[in-house]
């Protein structure tokens, strides 16, 4: 490894253009773009004619090493980060889940402390809110202000569990503004899940299929809807996890044509496959489908997905990455509620994207990059420094071979579980070389990551990209009474009771 | 029917067979019109218990005028038919009201909700006997000019709230007030909200609702169920309302925070028991609970005046419920009926809900249609506090035209008032905080000049239209069509005659209510009704209104209303689900803590019917009702589906039933 880089003849590509130029990375940052540059002898060169020259993925949702039920997720941060890696991710952003009863800001320490000690990739965490109560606001505060956490997730789901009022939400939101970070909600309205779950028991079906059918797409679509809603009364920037169906997207599309600030994360899953798999006779396989909300059965939504998150209703993917092993999505065996929840997708991103999108022509590569990386650092502030090449950048660059093409399958992928849901799609676009803090990482489909060499990204609030408009509608937000005279008439008498 | 020498010129006829068919006129006033009300008031049971027929015989004094209304529930007499025409109609009723049991309207266009044609219509016993031209009609019959005008079934108001008791006030328009300003409105049956006390049981409101009424309203009426607080032992109620009191329809609440506001897990019980009842799911849509964060807030902020009341509602909010409603009663395949549609956002989430199938219907109400919020803004805070309602009316003024546009093109099916009206020493009572105004609007009297002047007048809807807005669909979806709802033999004869060409401005100088405020002040309606027909009796006529308190008949409702729980079946049928039969899962099983899935044996198949039966733990949480165990309808097998509730403390008592 050298930590001098020189990349020539490619095609550098940005969310707003592309253009043909060689790069020169030091230290990690990009230093110099140009033709004929000036370096000093002795460089590594990368060879990048005929391919991309793209600002590394950033994956905005994992959640690895997660724990739940007693058990952890089966990639961990090791696994996870190289796995991204491989496939074009050079950034994740990592869920925090506190245990009820936790501090977040215990929570957050053991985060960071599994984290670095592991990670192979760039990595910045949110917090997920699982019980508002009053004295939260001011661990929030010191997340925001000390930690570099400027994003929280609130869950409308998990009835009795996660599940927050939608008075909750509102205060919240109220509090989330007034800190400047980014409302995240998970949408699903956890109580009709919870009725759904106990009435389809009762009919005896307990397999993924169940988990499906308690979890209908209207169901997520009325969540969205009523986040925005109180987002919208918060004034309150909201960014809402894993848009899985064509509904909660369709909402979220109107909420943006009326001015609402409000983003969706569409995931590799549902851009990926669909839902039939949960039908399967194979318990095993339509068990790694399941994660919430679920992919939506209409084998039509991945691309109506793929069609709002090219014309821009929809602007960042992540993947939701939070694997089980079969063995431990069996403790759901005799019950589909049991089944713990999620999906790989974390190596698979940038591909099925690609495959979904550019292929087809619903985006060109600007608009790829848009939706896998700019959009993503813009949103949660880390903007320039990730999410574009240009000088000063941190140097994550994938290297994009739009000819080349791979087979996704469980036999080559870099996880721990024995299934991958996106089975043996053909993607026409790979990353052949991958550079990591300005190191060569993958090349010529060798994997070579350090365990710990990710660096934890702090995020500082106010997000310019999220808040300018926030902050001039709060400005408009002010009220005014009607000054009136007395009311000096007569007063109906109410009994005291 | 009749004989045929009679029916030339019934009313000379009528005038020579005996004599001074119409010295009615000599109205007695005051002292008349109470002497008739006792005597209904005194008729009005024995009609309801019994078949009446004896009445209209005996009835020549005090019966022969009134006494058609009272016409006992849906068959009227036979026995009026045989009795000599000439004995009773020349009825100069001794009291002022110019009454006949027998009716004749010539010369109007008739008016339904499908087809407008020119017919005679002879009425009698309080039923439409016969529609044609030339028609057969005994002599001495009363006969009332329509020509010129169009003979429309009477309006149904679905939503009123008279004499609605809150915060130890009634509302100021009582039983008597409220249906005599329906009837001068051309309103002839109205559907009253029975509200009951946090803590009473649903049927002792039920027989409290009725008592007043049935002493009181002067026109048809009929009463939905609200439900304040709900929980699993008022499955019964429910039940016992719906099979034995008439009752079909069932209003839950989304606001109201703390008081009457429901969880989306109680919705749901609440919709699959209402659907399994076959009855209809109404449902006040607003979040509460961003209303009261918002109402904390304003207070905070030191605004107090009733513009806070619409500042704390905003229409965003209206919306957002009427989306989850939606989805709700999706999932648990119920019919529903969103009360109150007051602005854009919440008609547009239910015409598109509409457009992907859903059973929704949606009742924009007079305030809405006719009026905007503006004057929420307004420096007289008693004028500002009488649009306090909830929903507030929209602030926008592109609303009413919206709304009017949806219920012309069948978007939004029926039109209510909500009408519940509170004076300005009511109101005062809130004049320190937003907050504790009673709620409330007038609109029962002007609901049908206002949808008139919005949508007929404009070209939005023709004459039909209007019909199915203000009386048809409203009979059909809470099944009362085609008793109500329709001008054809058999049905009930509440007409109006509806003259387009006439103009009336609406006033608080003039309407007949008990209030100050009329938030229509100054409104011109081109298109007034003329001649009112409840119970076959002129209520209406040369702007003279003369109702008999008492008179008004409880119209039940039977359950599964074909007009609404059609699809439903069907669906019903379809929505079973299956699981896929798999061999057992024989793989390595991740081992888990204990401690980390409590609930989790829970959760797991309650296999078969018995099961659920008599927890030993019933909901404390949930019910003031404690004898509970075994009840009555245990042995019905739908039981076994019943929902248990999650009690905030938690699911250990579902642990206990399987």
């Amino acid at each position: 490894q050298s930590d001098r880089l020189l990349i020539k003849g490619g095609k550098v590509v940005n969310d707003d253009q592309s253009f043909y130029a060689d790069l020169y990375v030091e230290d990690g940052v990009i230093k110099q773009i140009g033709e004929n540059l000036l370096v000093p002898g002795g460089v590594k060169t990368v060879d990048a004619y005929g391919q991309m020259v793209m600002p590394g993925g950033i994956d905005v949702h994992t959640r690895l090493q997660m724990p739940i039920m007693g058990m952890t997720s089966a990639d961990d941060f090791f696994q996870g980060t190289k796995a991204a890696l491989a496939g074009g991710t050079t950034m994740i952003i990592d869920h925090i889940c506190p245990d009820t009863g936790t501090s977040l800001l215990a929570a957050y320490e053991q985060w960071r402390g599994v984290a670095v000690s592991q990670a192979c990739c760039d990595y910045s965490l949110h917090v997920d809110i699982p019980r508002w109560h009053e004295s939260l606001r001011e661990e929030l505060e010191a997340l925001v202000k000390d930690k570099g956490v400027n994003s929280f997730l609130v869950f409308m789901a998990y009835k009795d569990k996660l599940q927050c009022t939608d008075a909750q939400l509102y205060e919240i939101f109220c509090t989330v503004r007034e800190l400047g970070a980014v409302a995240q909600v998970h949408a699903e309205n956890g109580d009709i899940v919870h009725e759904e779950q106990k009435r389809l028991l009762e009919l005896g079906i307990t397999g993924p299929e169940g988990h499906v059918l308690s979890r209908p797409e209207e169901v997520e679509a009325e969540a969205v809807y009523r986040a925005i809603t109180i987002a919208k009364q918060a004034n309150c920037p909201l960014y809402i996890t894993k848009i899985m169906s064509r509904g909660a997207a369709d909402v979220l599309a109107q909420a943006k044509r009326k001015g609402t600030v409000v983003y969706g994360e569409p995931i590799t899953a549902s851009l990926g496959t669909d839902g039939s798999h949960y039908w399967s006779k194979n318990w095993a396989k339509a068990a790694a489908f399941v994660t919430s909300p679920p992919i939506s059965p209409d084998p039509t939504t991945p691309d109506h997905l793929a069609s709002l998150l090219s014309c821009g209703d929809l602007q960042v993917t992540g993947s939701a990455h939070c694997t089980f092993t079969t063995a431990q999505k069996a403790v759901g065996k005799d019950n589909f509620t049991l089944i713990p929840e999620g999906t790989n997708g974390v190596e698979e991103r940038m591909s099925i994207i690609w495959e979904k999108c550019v292929v087809p022509g619903k985006m060109d590569e600007n608009d790829f990059v848009a939706v896998t990386s700019t959009n993503a650092a813009k949103i949660f502030n880390c903007y320039p420094r990730k999410g574009r090449v240009a000088v000063g950048s941190d140097a994550d660059l994938v290297l994009w071979n739009p000819k080349a093409t791979k087979i996704i399958s469980a036999k080559t992928h870099n996880l721990n579980v024995e299934y991958n849901i996106f089975e043996g799609t053909e993607c026409h676009g790979v990353p052949t070389v991958v550079i990591s803090q300005g190191r060569v990482v993958l090349e010529d489909g060798n994997l070579c990551v350090t365990q710990g060499s990710g660096r934890f990204i702090p995020r500082k609030t106010f997000p310019d990209f999220v808040y300018k408009r926030i902050k001039a509608r709060n400005r408009l937000a002010e009220v005014h009474g009607v000054p009136r005279g007395l009311y000096d008439g007569p007063v109906h008498e109410v009994l005291a009771s | 029917m009749s004989v045929p020498r009679e029916e030339a010129l019934p009313a000379c006829f009528a005038g020579l067979g005996a004599g001074s068919p119409r010295p009615r006129q000599k109205r007695g006033g005051m002292f008349c019109s109470v002497e008739d009300a006792f005597d209904n008031k005194t008729l009005d049971f024995p009609s309801l218990s019994s078949s009446e027929p004896g009445t209209p015989p005996a009835g020549h004094r005090r019966g022969a005028g009134p006494d058609s209304g009272p016409g006992p529930g849906p068959g009227p007499g036979p026995a009026a038919v045989p009795l000599p025409a000439v004995a009773v109609a020349p009825g100069k009723r001794p009291d002022g009201c110019p009454q006949s049991d027998r009716l004749l309207i010539k010369g109007g266009k008739v008016v339904n909700d499908d087809q407008s044609f020119y017919a005679d219509l002879y009425v009698e016993d309080g039923v439409i006997k016969q529609i044609g031209e030339n028609l057969l009609v005994p002599g001495g019959v009363k006969t009332v000019d329509a020509y010129g005008q169009m003979v429309m079934p009477g309006g149904i108001d679905v939503h009123t709230r008279l004499q609605m008791p809150i915060m130890g006030m009634t509302s100021a328009d009582d039983f008597f007030q409220g249906t005599k300003a329906a009837l001068a409105g051309g309103t002839t049956m109205i559907i009253d909200h029975i509200c009951p006390d946090t803590g009473t049981s649903l049927l002792a409101a039920y027989e409290q609702w009725r008592g007043v009424a049935d002493s009181q309203a002067c026109c048809d009426y009929s009463l939905h169920v609200d439900i304040p607080r709900w929980h699993e032992s008022l499955r019964e109620e429910l039940e016992a309302l719906v099979k034995d009191k008439g009752v079909n329809s069932f209003l839950v609440f989304m606001a109201y925070k703390d008081k009457l506001q429901c969880t989306d897990a109680q919705l749901y019980e609440i919709f699959c028991t209402v659907r399994e009842l076959g009855a209809v799911a109404q449902v006040h849509a607003e979040n509460g609970d961003i209303v009261h964060e918002e109402q904390k807030r304003l207070l905070e902020l030191g605004i107090t005046g009733p513009e806070g009341h619409v500042l704390s509602r905003p229409e965003e909010v209206e919306a957002e419920a009427v989306y989850r409603a939606i989805t709700i009663a999706k999932q648990a395949n119920c019919p529903l009926y969103i009360t109150k549609i007051m602005s854009r956002g919440a008609a547009d989430v239910l015409a598109q809900a509409k457009r992907k199938g859903t059973v929704v219907y949606g009742e924009p109400i007079t305030a809405s249609l006719g009026t905007d919020g503006s004057h929420y803004w307004s420096k007289n805070w008693a004028k500002a506090a009488a649009f306090v309602t909830s929903p507030p009316i929209s602030p926008d003024p592109t609303t009413p035209d919206h709304l009017a546009s949806l219920l012309s093109c069948g978007d939004l099916q029926v039109t209510g008032s909500a009408h519940c009206t509170f004076t300005t020493a009511q109101k005062a009572v809130g004049k320190d905080n937003f907050t504790l105004i009673p709620e409330g609007t007038n609109g029962v009297e002007e609901r049908m000049s206002i949808i008139w002047e919005k949508c007929v007048v404009p070209g939005k809807m023709d004459e039909n239209d209007f019909v199915a807005v203000t009386s048809t669909n409203a009979a059909k979806i809470f099944n009362c069509y085609p008793r109500k709802g329709r001008v054809a033999v058999g049905s009930d004869a509440d007409l109006v005659l509806w003259n387009p060409k006439a103009t009336k401005i609406i006033s608080a100088k003039t309407h007949n209510l008990n209030v100050e405020y009329n938030i229509f002040e100054g409104t011109e309606c081109h298109g007034v009704p003329t001649v009112v027909i409840s119970q076959g009796r002129v209520v209406l006529e040369d702007g003279n209104l003369c109702v008999t308190q008492g008179s008004g008949r409880f119209i039940p409702r039977k359950t599964f209303p074909d007009f609404v729980y059609k699809r439903i079946k069907a669906r019903n049928r379809l929505a079973e689900v299956h699981g896929v039969p798999r061999g057992l899962y024989d793989g390595p099983v991740h081992e888990v803590l204990a401690s980390a899935r409590a609930p989790s044996a829970a959760a797991r198949i309650a296999p078969c019917a018995g099961k659920a039966a008599a927890p030993p733990v019933r909901n404390l949480h949930q019910s003031g009702f404690s004898l509970s165990g075994s009840q009555a309808d245990d042995h019905i097998a739908r039981r076994t589906a019943q929902k248990i509730m999650a009690p905030p403390g938690g699911r250990s008592n579902i642990t206990s039933l399987s």
